[in-house]
């Protein structure tokens, strides 16, 4: 491979040709908004749904601060039910389920398999306006009369209030189509795409539960598609399909609703799954223990996801045979959830493991993803479901999964893949710091509300009895120091971009396929195409050039002396 | 018994358990809880002895990944045997949960936006209060008038959602306490005495009316369930007391006040002049006054209107209003009294 070619023949601004990265190929706005690269699309969903993680994030601290004490601190009911519906909203269709595919995968995806870009760039770039123009109609519910349903917008609620219902799922149902157009992408990209050499037991672990995520968003978002636009039909129109007054049934939303949104949950973990598999096989040096077994796990989830939506229904009124069943099929997401996990940690036995902040994001995902597993098997299991279906159990549960695995997911890979994307480093200490204070931030946040839960203490409450007060209140102290970490994570990553240093082409030294090329990558990521002679974690077949060329020039040094001290 | 068995539950801080299903569900859920805790310090344990003891170390190269492919099927399948445990107990409890006995007293359960009303198979019925009788089964009939409402008691471990259109049904049967002395003349049957209180939510989310005031919608849409000996409880419901206010029973306008927040109209009608706007109209000097209908007719609001409008509340709505009130049901006596306490606004 050519692939330090872009590094060691830096090209200047002003005659851009081949050689050229991808951020100073071409210039100007237009260079930007109409741009087919791959990589500039992964770059404009980082900078959207980070946007869009701020609202959220916002919204969050309003409704923790309502919460601090019974009875009205800050704002009136009507103005909290909007709060936490839009806090639901936003986090879910604006950031988590675009968040690591359409941003992260959008860069990496082609760099992994070693091609030049996605399958249909003009796709690509149709997807991300697409998600642009959905989320100008959220945009558009917020600013006129927000939403007051909660961001699963159950019938007959959702057909009554007075509130924008049918601008945010429109937004939601146009933001689907984004979602759907970038699976067909990958799965295309994945299959015709690969680079001689790149067989399907060669995979990045990352490509192949993307390749799985892709595969839910096209089966079942149409569901979510035409759920929405019944319930948009049935508040115009009055047409009856949910309503009981006119012969509808309001328990039939909630089943087309979960049939898209419970996989829509694997839509969110999976990708989270995707990154950490990434960070444990580069921090300890070490292939993935049973690639295989982790890389069919995640088409079993894929394939169960399908089949488990009514859990979320076991009080609403089914029958007792349909609660049994889909209580069993439950258990089944657990097995292989928990052969991950096994399986990262037999990785890092007989590895070579450092702690850069990516890999401590990474450690902390398989902590709180167990946690999270482990307390989804009360959920599972019926009888003690009745008890805390609904309450604040269920919150910290998601919150577990989704923040815990998704979101650290994420920032992990943002700091991972960092330097690869804009050629800077970033201040490694500020780094850990903010690490530190989110994970301890989002524990006293969401851990007390485990507490909560089980004490009984139902979820989307204004107010509250005193008795739940010091648990509040202990919970909302977390989600501030929650919102002061990633406050100083985005100084860091500011400061990284204004003026951070050089990144070397491979920071950490890991032998996974995007590490081969420059930092930022080639317009066209690679000057030849490669040829594939290895998996991406085979430490023990990567030549000491492909691993250490990319070192900082004082860790090379470092690393080299200590090596020559102990050999002489 | 131990008393201090149904104060807080030992492992978990469950809430008391104060029905016949609780020591059950709890025992589930310790089951759960302590395999959870068993895996989760086996994976970190294992995690942190990793992590030190393959530490990054200079000249010391990570070994290649082998196979191990009975390990694998091993944490495969020997975490199966647990989840079936769990899923067969758990759904045996929960069986017990979903069969109410035969003998089991009938309560129909109406739940709307933001009350619970009770109805007594004699015909007596209860706002946001449950009596029942405790050491026998309780079996309530749901149905909701508006949107979806879910029934929550933690102290029982019980919930059910209330849905339009249809009637759910749960049950379950308080426990007679002996850690707990009912208040009053324990040698004589007396319908006021109380065993103990338990508390009941909402659980499912079901909206909130205007700007905060008494009632905060789903949030505040509590009711209790006031536990009674057997003795006691035949009492109330053949000779039920007269409403009390404070300690006198009430005249007819402090009932009236008393039903206008029981059944949530306080959500919706401010009374106080000039006081923010709600869903409904103000009430504040209400007789007397002219009101524009939604039809362009003008009425001067009396006593007939106002009974035709709690009856039939979409009939007749005053401009500028949506028809949102929902039809609530009143025993004569309790609309007499509503009535004259409408009049002193």
């Amino acid at each position: 491979m050519t692939a330090q070619a872009g590094a060691t023949h830096p090209t200047s601004h002003d005659h851009a040709h081949d050689d050229a990265d991808y951020l100073r190929a071409t210039r100007g706005f237009r260079s930007w908004a109409m741009t087919l690269d791959h990589k500039r699309i992964g770059i404009m969903y980082l900078v959207a749904v980070l946007t869009a993680f701020l609202a959220g994030g916002i919204f969050a601290l309003i409704v923790r601060t309502e919460l601090l004490w019974p009875g009205r601190t800050i704002v009136d009911p009507d103005t909290y039910n909007k709060a936490f519906t839009l806090h639901g909203a936003i986090m879910v269709f604006l950031f988590i389920i675009p968040s690591i595919p359409a941003a992260l995968g959008n860069f990496f995806l082609p760099l992994m398999l070693g091609a030049k870009d996605v399958a249909f760039p003009r796709l690509n770039l149709a997807s991300f306006y697409i998600y642009v123009f959905g989320a100008i109609f959220a945009l558009f519910s917020i600013v006129t009369s927000a939403v007051d349903t909660g961001w699963t917008f159950y019938t007959p609620y959702s057909t009554q209030t007075g509130t924008a219902v049918i601008a945010m799922t429109l937004g939601a149902f146009i933001l689907g189509f984004s979602s759907i157009l970038t699976g067909v992408n990958f799965i295309a990209t994945v299959h015709k795409l690969r680079a001689p050499g790149l067989h399907w037991k060669r995979l990045p672990l990352f490509v192949w539960s993307i390749y799985a995520t892709s595969v839910i968003q096209v089966l079942a978002t149409p569901v979510l598609a035409i759920t929405l636009l019944l319930l948009i039909m049935e508040r115009a129109l009055t047409l009856g399909i949910f309503d009981p007054r006119l012969g509808g049934d309001p328990v039939l939303f909630q089943h087309f609703f979960w049939f898209y949104s419970h996989p829509a949950v694997y839509i969110m973990i999976l990708p989270g799954m995707a990154v950490v598999s990434e960070l444990i096989a580069t921090f300890s040096r070490r292939k993935i223990f049973g690639y295989m077994f982790v890389a069919m796990s995640s088409v079993a989830l894929a394939l169960l996801a399908f089949l488990v939506w009514a859990h979320h229904m076991f009080v609403a009124g089914m029958s007792e045979y349909a609660v049994m069943v889909f209580s069993g099929l439950t258990f089944l997401v657990a097995i292989p959830s928990a052969v991950k996990v096994f399986n990262w940690v037999a990785t890092l036995y007989k590895g070579s493991v450092s702690f850069e902040s990516p890999m401590l994001y990474g450690l902390a995902f398989i902590v709180l993803f167990t946690v999270g597993g482990l307390t989804g098997l009360p959920l599972a299991t019926i009888v003690t479901d009745v008890h805390l279906h609904d309450t604040y159990y269920v919150v910290a549960h998601f919150h577990y999964v989704m923040v815990g695995g998704t979101v650290f997911g994420f920032i992990g890979g943002l700091h991972y893949w960092w330097p690869k994307m804009t050629g800077k480093l970033y201040n490694e200490r500020l780094a850990q710091i903010a690490f530190a204070l989110v994970f301890t931030g989002f524990n006293v946040t969401f851990f007390t509300q485990f507490l909560l839960g089980s004490h009984g203490m139902p979820r989307r409450y204004y107010d509250y009895l005193d008795q739940y007060q010091p648990l509040h209140g202990f919970s909302s102290f977390g989600s501030y120091i929650l919102g002061v970490g990633f406050v100083i994570m985005l100084w860091m990553f500011v400061q990284s971009l204004m003026r951070g240093a050089k990144s070397p082409p491979n920071p950490w030294g890991s032998a996974a396929f995007e590490w081969q090329t420059s930092s930022p990558p080639i317009a066209h990521n690679f000057h030849e195409t490669p040829i594939v002679t290895r998996g991406p974690y085979d430490y023990h077949l990567a030549t000491e050039e492909e691993l250490y060329t990319g070192f900082p020039e004082d860790r090379v040094e470092r690393v080299t002396a200590k090596t020559e001290k102990e050999e002489g | 018994m131990d008393e201090q068995e149904y104060i807080t539950h030992p492992t978990t801080q469950l809430p008391p358990q104060l029905s016949t299903f609780a020591p059950e569900v709890d025992w589930v859920y310790d089951f759960i809880f302590w395999i959870s805790v068993v895996f989760f310090v086996g994976i970190v344990a294992a995690t942190l002895y990793f992590m030190w003891a393959y530490r990054r170390r200079p000249g010391v190269k990570s070994e290649p990944t082998g196979h191990h492919n009975a390990l694998e099927l091993f944490w495969t399948f020997a975490p199966l045997i647990l989840l079936v445990l769990m899923f067969h107990w758990g759904f045996q409890a929960y069986m017990v949960q979903a069969n109410a006995p035969d003998d089991a007293y009938n309560v129909r359960v109406r739940a709307r936006q933001w009350a619970w009303e009770f109805e007594h198979p004699n015909g007596i019925t209860e706002d946001n209060e449950l009596h029942v009788p405790a050491g026998q089964p309780v079996r309530l009939i749901m149905s909701s008038s508006d949107v979806l409402h879910s029934f929550y008691v933690p102290d029982y471990r019980i919930k059910r959602d209330a849905v339009p259109g249809m009637f759910t049904s749960l049950w379950f049967e308080a426990i007679e306490r002996t850690d707990v002395t009912p208040e009053g003349d324990l040698s004589q049957p007396d319908a006021r005495r109380v065993w103990y209180r338990n508390q009941v939510f909402c659980t499912e989310y079901c909206g909130a009316g205007g700007s905060w005031g008494d009632n905060a919608g789903h949030a505040t849409m509590y009711a209790q369930i006031l536990v009674q000996r057997p003795e006691d409880f035949q009492e109330f419901i053949t000779n039920p007391p007269p409403p009390m206010c404070g300690d006198h029973p009430c005249t007819p306008p402090e009932w009236g006040e008393q039903l206008f927040s029981q059944k949530g109209c306080t959500a919706c009608h401010a009374r106080e002049e000039g006081a923010p706007q709600l869903a409904g109209p103000n009430l504040h000097g209400l007789f007397g006054r002219q009101e524009r209908l939604q039809d362009g007719t003008t009425v001067t609001i009396d006593d007939a209107y106002v009974r035709h409008s709690i009856l039939e509340p979409r009939a007749q709505v005053v401009e500028g209003f949506n028809p949102v009130m929902p039809n609530i049901r009143f025993s004569e006596q309790q609309l007499d009294a509503l009535v004259t306490y409408l009049q002193t606004l």
